[in-house]
C-alpha cells in the first residue's frame, strides 16, 4: 500500500454535488472550492475550447445543454439495457450511448465528437474535488475515501473506485454514505458521553435514498441493516415539477417544448429552485423569460400541489425504512436517534412522513445534511492513514453487505450464499455439484439481490470451472467461496474438492465493467486532459497578465509626471497596441501573449532607464515592473 | 470419490463439539450475550482491516472473527451450534434451520443401520452423504428450494 506525505481526504461524491473535507489534528474542515461554495455541483460541460467542472459547469448549462453532463451517479456501473436509465435518458439533455454493449455519454469537444464513460465523467468531478482540497492544503493529495449509496452494488462501486483511479487517487476505502453521516452525527454524540445509542439515519439526497441503522457503542459504529433506493431522490422531484410545468404551459400557450433542450434546462434550474423556495415558503413564483418561441413563463407553484406531485415519491421512503427496521430486528422505539442527511430531507413533507412514522418523536437536525457524508468520510480517512489523534484511535466501522450474493442453480432459483446485512468483510463457502454424467465445465451466474428467482436478479458475472475429471451427475462437490472486502467488492472463487482445481477459474462476462487495460487508458487521458486544462489555464493567466501589463503601462504612463512627451506618446500607443491585439487574438498560444509582454516590459525598461539616467527614480512608476502577477501565472512568465 | 473417503473428510472438517467458534472469540461456551458483543468489539479493534491497512492476515483472521460472532448472536443459530456444532450448521444451511432436530433424530436411527452396514465409518459423516447426495443431485446445495426442480431444466447448467 502506497503511503503518501500528503493527508488523505473525505469525499462525498454525490449525483447532484459533491463536497471535500479533511480530518487534520482532529478537527475536520469541509473546503471550500475555488467559487467560495462548500459543496461542487457534479456537472462537467465541454466546449469548444475548455472542459468546465462544477460551478461554472452548471452555470453554463441552459446555454449548452446537450454537453454538458450531470448525474454520471446515476448512470455509473449500469448497462444501457438498464430500465433506469432508459427512464432518466428522456431527461437528461446530453445523450447517453452504447458501445460495445458498454454505455457512454456522447458530447462535443473542441468540435468533436467524443463520448466518454461514466466513470471519467465523475473522474472529472473527482479531480475537481482534489483540486480544492489540494488549493487548501498547499499538497498534492494521492488518497481519498469516496462515500456511495449503501445501497449501492458491486458494479456500482468498483466503478467508482476506478473513478477515483482515473482521476489520479489511490482509493483507501469505499465507504457507505449513511455510515460516514453516522460518523459526524456519533462521534458528536460520543463525545458527550451518551453510551450505548441505537441511530437511523435517514439520507435522501439529490439522487439517492439510503437507510442505515447503526449501534454506537464507546467509538464503534455497528450497522445492523441497510435498506434504501440507489434511484430516489431530489432530482425526482424536480422532474414531476419539470413534467407537471410543461403540461401547464401546453395548456396555456398550446405549445410543446420538451423537444427544446435549452428551454427544458432553463425550467429544470427555476424548478430546482422553487422545491428549496418550498421548504421554507407555502409558494413559489416560477418566471422564465422567453421560455419558447419568445414566450414568458408566469407561474406560482404551492407546497400543496408540489407534495401531491410528489407524494408516491415521497411515500416510497417508507418501505425501505420499515425493511431495516425488520433486518435490524429492532422495533421503532429501540431506534435513539432519527437523523436527516442530504438536501432532500429538507423537504417538510419528508420530515412529517417521517415523523409520523415514528408516531411523532423528534428528528435529529444538528448535523450539516450537505456536509455530514464527507465529514464522516474524512474522518474515516484520517484513521486509515494512521491518524493517532485522541478520539479517533478506538472508532471503527463495522459495516454491512446490503444485497444477498448467490448463484443461480437449477431452475433459475438463486442459491444465497451470503446473505444481505452480513457483516464485512467476510467469507462464505457453498457446495454445488454437477448436473450431468461425465460434465467436464461448471458455469457459475453470480447474482446479487433480493429475489427468489435469479432472473428478477441483477447478474454480476458468470465464470467457469474446467478440468472435471469424470464422474457420475451429483458426485464432484465444488466449493465456491464468496469473499467480501470491507469496500463490499466481491471476490469469487471455486475450488473442485477431488481435484483440488481452481486454477480455470475464468470470468467470461463483465458486464458492462471497464477491464485493467481500459483504465489505465483512461488514466492516460486524464492526465492528458489535465495537461490540457493547466495548459489553457496558463495560456488564460498569460493573456491576463499581458492586459493588465498593458493597462497598468497605461496608466503609469499617463500619471507619470516625469516622462516626457515623446516617450509618453511611444509607450501610449505601444499599449493600445497591444489592447487592439488582444481583442483580436483571444485564441492565441500562450507563448504569443509572454511574448508580446516581453516587448511592452522592454520597451518600458528602456523608457524607464532613460529617465532614471537623467533624474530620480519615481516609486509609483517602479511599481509595474516588478511582479504584476495573477495567481496562477508561472513564475518564469515574468519579467526577468 | 468415495462415500466413504469423503464421510472422512467431511469428519475432520466439521465437528460436532461446537467449541471452535467461541475459541475464535476467545471465550468459553456458555459465554453469556454480552460477553460475546464485547469480546467481539475488542477483537474488530485489533483485526479490523481498517485497523491493519498492511495486513491481509488480520483480515482474513477478523472474517472468521465475524462469522462467530454472526452465528453466536443469532439466537437460533447458536442454539444449533451449542448443540451439533458446526456439522448441525452446515445441515442448517442444506435443510434449513428447522429441520435440523428432526435431521439429527432420524440421522441417529440411520446411524444405527448403518454402522451395522459398514462399521468402519462413523454415523453423522455417512448419513449426511447419503442425504446430501440426493439433496445435491436435485437442487445443487439448495436443497429447501431446489426440490421441485426436474432434471430437464438441470441439463441447461450443464452445458459448458
Amino acid at each position: 500500500m502506497r503511503r503518501a506525505k500528503g493527508p488523505a481526504v473525505g469525499i462525498d461524491l454525490g449525483t447532484t454535488y459533491s463536497c471535500v473535507g479533511v480530518c487534520q489534528h482532529g478537527k475536520v474542515e469541509i473546503i471550500a472550492n475555488d467559487q467560495g461554495n462548500r459543496t461542487t455541483p457534479s456537472y462537467v460541460a465541454f466546449t469548444d475550447t475548455e472542459r468546465l467542472v462544477g460551478d461554472p459547469a452548471k452555470n453554463q448549462a441552459a446555454l449548452n445543454p446537450q454537453n454538458t453532463v450531470f448525474d454520471a451517479k446515476r448512470l455509473i456501473g449500469r448497462m444501457v439495457e438498464d430500465p433506469t436509465v432508459q427512464l432518466d435518458t428522456r431527461h437528461w439533455p446530453f445523450q447517453v450511448v452504447s458501445d460495445t454493449g458498454k454505455l457512454k455519454v456522447r458530447v462535443s469537444f473542441k468540435g468533436k465528437e467524443k463520448a466518454f464513460y461514466p466513470e471519467e465523467i465523475s473522474a472529472i468531478v473527482l479531480a475537481k474535488m482534489k483540486q480544492t482540497a489540494e488549493a487548501y492544503l498547499g499538497c498534492p493529495i494521492t488518497q481519498a475515501v469516496i462515500t456511495v449509496p449503501a445501497y449501492f452494488n458491486d458494479s456500482q462501486r468498483r466503478a467508482t473506485i476506478d473513478a477515483g483511479t482515473i482521476a489520479g487517487l489511490h482509493v483507501l476505502k469505499i465507504l457507505n454514505e449513511p455510515t460516514a453521516a453516522a460518523i459526524a452525527y456519533g462521534l458528536e454524540a460520543s463525545r458527550k458521553g451518551e453510551g450505548k445509542r441505537n441511530i437511523l439515519i435517514f439520507d435522501l439526497g439529490g439522487g439517492t435514498f439510503d437507510v442505515s441503522i447503526l449501534g454506537v457503542d464507546d467509538g464503534i459504529f455497528e450497522v445492523k441493516a441497510t435498506a434504501g433506493d440507489t434511484h430516489l431522490g431530489g432530482e425526482d422531484f424536480d422532474n414531476r415539477l419539470v413534467d407537471h410545468l410543461v403540461r401547464e404551459f401546453r395548456r396555456k400557450h398550446k405549445e410543446d417544448l420538451s423537444q427544446d433542450k435549452k428551454a427544458m434546462q432553463r425550467l429544470r434550474a427555476a424548478c430546482e429552485r422553487a422545491k428549496r423556495t418550498l421548504s421554507s415558503g407555502t409558494a413559489a413564483a416560477i418566471s422564465v423569460d422567453s421560455l419558447y418561441k419568445g414566450v414568458d413563463f408566469h407561474t406560482t407553484v404551492t407546497r400543496a400541489r408540489f407534495e401531491d406531485l410528489c407524494s408516491d415519491l415521497f411515500q416510497a421512503t417508507l418501505k425501505p425504512l420499515g425493511k431495516a427496521l425488520r433486518d435490524a430486528n429492532m422495533n421503532k422505539d429501540q431506534i435513539h436517534d432519527i437523523v436527516l442527511v442530504g438536501g432532500s430531507t429538507r423537504i417538510p413533507k419528508v420530515q412529517t412522513l417521517l415523523q409520523e412514522f415514528f408516531s411523532g418523536r423528534e428528528l435529529s437536525k444538528n448535523i450539516n445534511p450537505d456536509e455530514a457524508v464527507a465529514y464522516g468520510a474524512a474522518v474515516q480517512a484520517a484513521i486509515l492513514t494512521g491518524n493517532r489523534s485522541q478520539g479517533l484511535q478506538n472508532v471503527l466501522l463495522l459495516d454491512v453487505t446490503p444485497l444477498s450474493l448467490g448463484i443461480d442453480t437449477v431452475g433459475g432459483v438463486m442459491a444465497t450464499v451470503v446473505k444481505r446485512n452480513s457483516p464485512v468483510p467476510t467469507q462464505e463457502t457453498m457446495e454445488f455439484t454437477t448436473a450431468e454424467d461425465d460434465q467436464e465445465t461448471v458455469v457459475f451466474e453470480v447474482y446479487e439481490g433480493e429475489r427468489s428467482m435469479s432472473k428478477n436478479n441483477h447478474l454480476l458475472g458468470t465464470f467457469i470451472l474446467g478440468g472435471l475429471p469424470p464422474a457420475l451427475r451429483g458426485e464432484p462437490v465444488i466449493q465456491v467461496s464468496f469473499s467480501i472486502d470491507t469496500n463490499n467488492i466481491l471476490t469469487v472463487s471455486a475450488r473442485d474438492t477431488d481435484t483440488g482445481n481452481t486454477s480455470q477459474l475464468t470470468i467470461t462476462d463483465t458486464r458492462g465493467r471497464l477491464n485493467r487495460e481500459e483504465v489505465e487508458q483512461m488514466v492516460r487521458e486524464a492526465e492528458e486532459h489535465r495537461a490540457q486544462d493547466e495548459a489553457q489555464q496558463e495560456k488564460i493567466a498569460a493573456m491576463n497578465s499581458l492586459e493588465s501589463c498593458a493597462l497598468h503601462l497605461k496608466r503609469a504612463a499617463e500619471g507619470g509626471q516625469a516622462l516626457d512627451v515623446r516617450a509618453k506618446k511611444r509607450v501610449l500607443e505601444l499599449c493600445e497596441e497591444a489592447s487592439s491585439w488582444l481583442e483580436g487574438n483571444q485564441l492565441a498560444e500562450k507563448e504569443a501573449y509572454e511574448e508580446r509582454r516581453r516587448e511592452l516590459e522592454e520597451v518600458w525598461d528602456s523608457v524607464f532607464s532613460d529617465l532614471s539616467q537623467g533624474r530620480g527614480v519615481e516609486g509609483e512608476a517602479r511599481g509595474f515592473s516588478g511582479q504584476e502577477q495573477r495567481p496562477g501565472s508561472e513564475p518564469e512568465s515574468g519579467p526577468k | 470419490m468415495s462415500f466413504y473417503s469423503m464421510a472422512e473428510q467431511r469428519q475432520r472438517a466439521l465437528s460436532t463439539s461446537g467449541e471452535a467458534l467461541y475459541q475464535i472469540l476467545a471465550l468459553e461456551k456458555g459465554a453469556t450475550h454480552e460477553e460475546i458483543k464485547k469480546s467481539y468489539r475488542k477483537l474488530a479493534l485489533k483485526y479490523h482491516p481498517d485497523k491493519n491497512p498492511d495486513n491481509p492476515e488480520a483480515a482474513e483472521k477478523f472474517k472468521e472473527i465475524n462469522n462467530a460472532h454472526a452465528i453466536l448472536t443469532d439466537l437460533s443459530k447458536r442454539n444449533i451450534y451449542d448443540k451439533y456444532g458446526s456439522l448441525g450448521l452446515y445441515v442448517a444451511e442444506q435443510f434449513g434451520e428447522e429441520n435440523v432436530n428432526a435431521y439429527f433424530m432420524l440421522s441417529s436411527w440411520w446411524a444405527k443401520v448403518t454402522i451395522i452396514i459398514h462399521n468402519t465409518v462413523c454415523d453423522y459423516g455417512v448419513i449426511y452423504v447419503h442425504l446430501g447426495y440426493i439433496v445435491r443431485g436435485q437442487g445443487k446445495g439448495s436443497g429447501r428450494r431446489g426440490e421441485n426442480c426436474g432434471v430437464e431444466e438441470e441439463s441447461r447448467k450443464g452445458r459448458a
